[in-house]
C-alpha cells in the first residue's frame, strides 16, 4: 500500500519530467556543467574527477495532468478520477528520466580542456491515450462517439553513453566546445505516429451499432523486449546497438559583466539492429454482429464456427506484420540559451590561475535561461531567471524563478560548495509546494560530488 | 541509487497526514456491442432447416468460448436488447438458449414476435436484464442456440429481421 501510494506520488509530481537543468547550467566552478554546455567558460583547473556513481545523479518523474491532491482529498476518489480524466488531454504525458554518472574525468592541455566519461540513462515519455483510457474506464455504452487510437504515443530508451569532449578558449571572450557521444543500448521501445479510429455509434435505421475501426496504422518497434528476462546487468550497461551523437556549445563574454551562452545537446541517433521487432497493424474493419445463417443440417450442413470466422475476418481486415528489421532511434535534442550579468564585489582572495579573469568582476550573477527539447512529439520548454551569490569564495547559493508550460511561476534553489579540491552541489527545482508534496505540482532533484585539482 | 533518491525526497519534503486510501476506487465500464443479426424469409421457415423434429422451425448454434474469459469474473450487469421486424403472417416464437459444457441449459430468452404482413410488418423491441444469479449461470455457458419456430406454415411471403446487441457492465475495484 505504501509503496503504491509513493509510486502514485512520484507519478503525480507534475512536470518532474523535464530534463531542464537550469540550476546547474553555466556553473563555471562545476565540471558537471560541461555536460550541459561543452563550450562553457569552465574554471581553469588542471584535472577533475567525479566520484564514481556520485558525481551526478539526476531523477525526474511526473506527469502534466494531475497531482496527488487531485486524487486523494476530501471528495470521493472516483469523482476525483473522473475530474482528472475530464481535464486530461491527449497532449498530456507521463515522463521519467534518470541519469547516473558512472565515470567522469577532465584534464587541461594547453588552452584546451578535455573531458571524458560514461553515464547511464533511462528516458521514457508516454502521452496519455485519453480516448482509450476513457473507453476502458467508462466503456462505450451510451457514449455514441469515436475513439482516437492515434493517441498511443510512447517511447522508452535505456542507454549507456560514452563521451569525449573538448573545450577551448578561443580568445579572451570566446569559448567553444564540442562533445562526441557513443550511445549503446539493449532496451528500447517506441510507438509513435499512429493513426486509427474506433467508432461506436447508434444507427438510426436499426438496433445494431455502427462499430468500425478505420484508418488503422499502428506501429510498435522494440529492441530487447521479447527476451528482456534474458538481459543481464552487463547487457543493460553495455548495449549491443550503437549510435553516435554530438553536443555543441559556446560562451561569449560580451564585456566584464555580460556573458552569452548556448548549447545544443544530443544531436544523435542509435541504430537498432540486434534483437529488434517491428510490428505494424493496418486496415479497416466494420463489425455488424454475427450473421446467423441457419445452415441446412439435414442436408449435411456443418455448424458455422462464427467466432472463429470472426477472428479470421478481423485478421484479414486488420493484417499485422512483424519483422526484425533495423530502425533508427533519434535522440531527443536539447537546446540551452543563457544570458548572465555579473556584478557585486569580489569576496576573499583569488587564485588567478584557477579563476577566469572575467569572473573576478563580481560575486553575484543575474541570469536568464531558456531550455527546449522535443521528445516523442512533445515540446518541453522553460524560461528561468536566476540569482546566484558566492560567499567566501567557496559557497554558492542560487535561486530561480521561472515559467514553463505548466508551472507559473516555478521556484528553484541550489547550493554548491567549492572548497579545496571538493565540489559538491545540490539543486532542487519546482519548490512551489515542497512543504507538502501531495499538493506539489513538481519537484526535481540533482546531486553531485566531484574533485578538482 | 534509488534509495538515495527516495531518502532525499523524503527528508527534503513534507506531506500532510491525509489518508492515502484507495480501497473505494472503482471502475464501472459498460460496453455495448453487436451480437448477431439475421434475416430469413417465410419460405425458409416454412421449410425449416430440418434440424429438429419441430415443423416450421429454424435453429442455429454459436460457440461462446469468450464467456469463460477471466474478465467476465467482473461482470455485474448484462442486458440483451432485441429488435424484431416481422412481415410473416405467423407469430414467430424466438428462443435464445444458452448451454454449459455438459449441454445443460443455463439460461433462456423466450419472446413471441407478433405476426405481420408485407408492407405492414410488426416491429418489436424488447430487452432482457439478467440478475446476478442469471449472470453467474450464463457465464458458464459455452454454446448458444437460436431457435425460431411458428405454429404452422405461413404463406410464402414476408420475412423476419432480427437484431441483437448486448450491454455488459463490469466492476473493477481496488479492494
Amino acid at each position: 500500500m505504501r509503496s503504491c501510494a509513493f509510486l502514485l506520488l512520484l507519478l503525480s509530481c507534475n512536470a518532474l519530467w523535464s530534463q531542464d537543468k537550469h540550476l546547474l547550467y553555466n556553473q563555471r566552478h562545476n565540471p558537471q556543467a560541461l555536460m550541459l554546455n561543452p563550450g562553457m567558460a569552465y574554471q581553469k583547473t588542471d584535472f577533475h574527477i567525479g566520484i564514481p556513481l556520485l558525481s551526478n545523479i539526476y531523477v525526474s518523474l511526473g506527469n502534466t495532468d494531475f497531482s496527488m491532491d487531485a486524487i486523494f482529498n476530501a471528495n470521493d476518489i472516483n469523482a476525483n478520477i473522473e475530474e482528472v480524466l475530464d481535464r486530461m488531454s491527449s497532449e498530456d504525458f507521463l515522463a521519467f528520466n534518470q541519469k547516473l554518472d558512472l565515470l567522469h574525468i577532465g584534464w587541461r592541455r594547453g588552452k584546451r580542456y578535455y573531458s571524458a566519461g560514461a553515464y547511464q540513462e533511462i528516458d521514457a515519455v508516454s502521452n496519455f491515450p485519453k480516448d482509450l483510457i476513457e473507453l476502458a474506464y467508462y466503456g462505450n455504452a451510451g457514449q455514441n462517439r469515436s475513439y482516437d487510437l492515434g493517441h498511443i504515443n510512447t517511447k522508452v530508451n535505456t542507454q549507456t553513453v560514452f563521451h569525449f569532449g573538448i573545450n577551448q578558449q578561443m580568445n579572451e571572450n570566446l569559448h567553444l566546445g564540442a562533445r562526441v557521444k557513443l550511445y549503446t543500448s539493449s532496451l528500447n521501445a517506441r510507438s509513435l505516429r499512429n493513426t486509427g479510429r474506433f467508432r461506436s455509434r447508434t444507427d438510426e435505421t436499426g438496433l445494431l451499432l455502427t462499430q468500425t475501426i478505420s484508418n488503422l496504422n499502428l506501429k510498435f518497434d522494440s529492441t530487447g523486449i521479447e527476451n528482456a528476462d534474458e538481459l543481464t546487468p552487463g547487457n543493460l550497461l553495455f548495449g549491443s546497438n550503437l549510435g553516435l551523437g554530438f553536443d555543441f556549445g559556446l560562451s561569449y563574454i560580451i564585456d566584464d559583466k555580460l556573458e552569452f551562452t548556448a548549447s545544443l545537446l544530443d544531436l544523435g541517433f542509435i541504430q537498432f539492429s540486434k534483437d529488434t521487432q517491428r510490428l505494424t497493424v493496418q486496415g479497416y474493419y466494420e463489425y455488424e454482429g454475427l450473421e446467423i445463417q441457419f445452415p441446412d443440417f439435414a442436408q449435411g450442413g456443418d455448424l458455422v464456427t462464427y467466432y472463429q470466422d470472426l477472428g479470421d475476418d478481423i485478421e484479414e481486415a486488420l493484417p499485422s506484420e512483424t519483422t526484425s528489421d533495423a530502425y533508427t532511434f533519434v535522440q531527443p535534442a536539447k537546446m540551452n540559451l543563457g544570458l548572465s550579468y555579473r556584478f557585486g564585489s569580489v569576496s576573499g582572495s583569488y587564485d588567478c590561475t584557477l579563476t577566469p579573469a572575467r569572473e573576478r568582476f563580481g560575486n553575484q550573477t543575474l541570469s536568464l535561461h531558456v531550455f527546449s527539447m522535443a521528445n516523442a512529439g512533445n515540446l518541453f520548454y522553460s524560461i528561468n531567471a536566476m540569482y546566484e551569490r558566492r560567499f567566501w569564495n567557496a559557497f554558492y547559493v542560487k535561486a530561480s524563478l521561472g515559467v514553463d508550460q505548466f508551472n507559473r511561476p516555478n521556484y528553484g534553489g541550489g547550493l554548491a560548495l567549492d572548497a579545496g579540491k571538493v565540489n559538491l552541489f545540490l539543486n532542487l527545482d519546482r519548490l512551489n509546494n515542497v512543504t507538502n508534496l501531495y499538493e506539489a505540482k513538481a519537484l526535481a532533484f540533482q546531486f553531485g560530488m566531484n574533485l578538482k585539482f | 541509487m534509488k534509495y538515495a533518491v527516495l531518502f532525499c525526497l523524503i527528508i527534503l519534503s513534507c506531506t500532510d497526514d491525509r489518508p492515502l486510501n484507495y480501497e473505494d476506487l472503482e471502475a464501472r465500464p459498460v460496453f455495448e456491442f453487436n451480437v448477431f443479426q439475421t434475416r430469413y424469409s417465410a419460405s425458409l421457415i416454412n421449410a425449416g432447416n430440418q434440424s429438429v423434429p419441430v415443423p416450421n422451425s429454424l435453429r442455429d448454434f454459436v460457440d461462446l468460448d469468450f464467456f469463460n474469459e477471466d474478465f467476465n469474473e467482473n461482470l455485474v450487469s448484462l442486458e440483451f436488447k432485441f429488435l424484431a421486424e416481422n412481415s410473416i403472417d405467423r407469430i414467430q416464437q424466438l428462443d435464445f438458449i444458452f448451454y454449459d459444457a455438459n449441454a445443460r441449459e443455463t439460461f433462456r430468452i423466450s419472446e413471441p414476435i407478433a405476426a405481420g404482413a408485407e408492407g405492414n410488418p410488426s416491429t418489436q423491441e424488447f430487452s432482457v436484464v439478467l440478475n446476478p444469479l442469471e449472470i453467474a449461470q450464463i457465464t458458464s455457458s459455452v454454446r448458444a442456440e437460436l431457435l425460431i419456430n411458428q405454429a404452422s406454415s405461413a404463406t410464402n411471403s414476408g420475412e423476419m429481421r432480427l437484431e441483437c446487441i448486448v450491454e455488459a457492465g463490469y466492476l473493477f475495484s481496488a479492494e
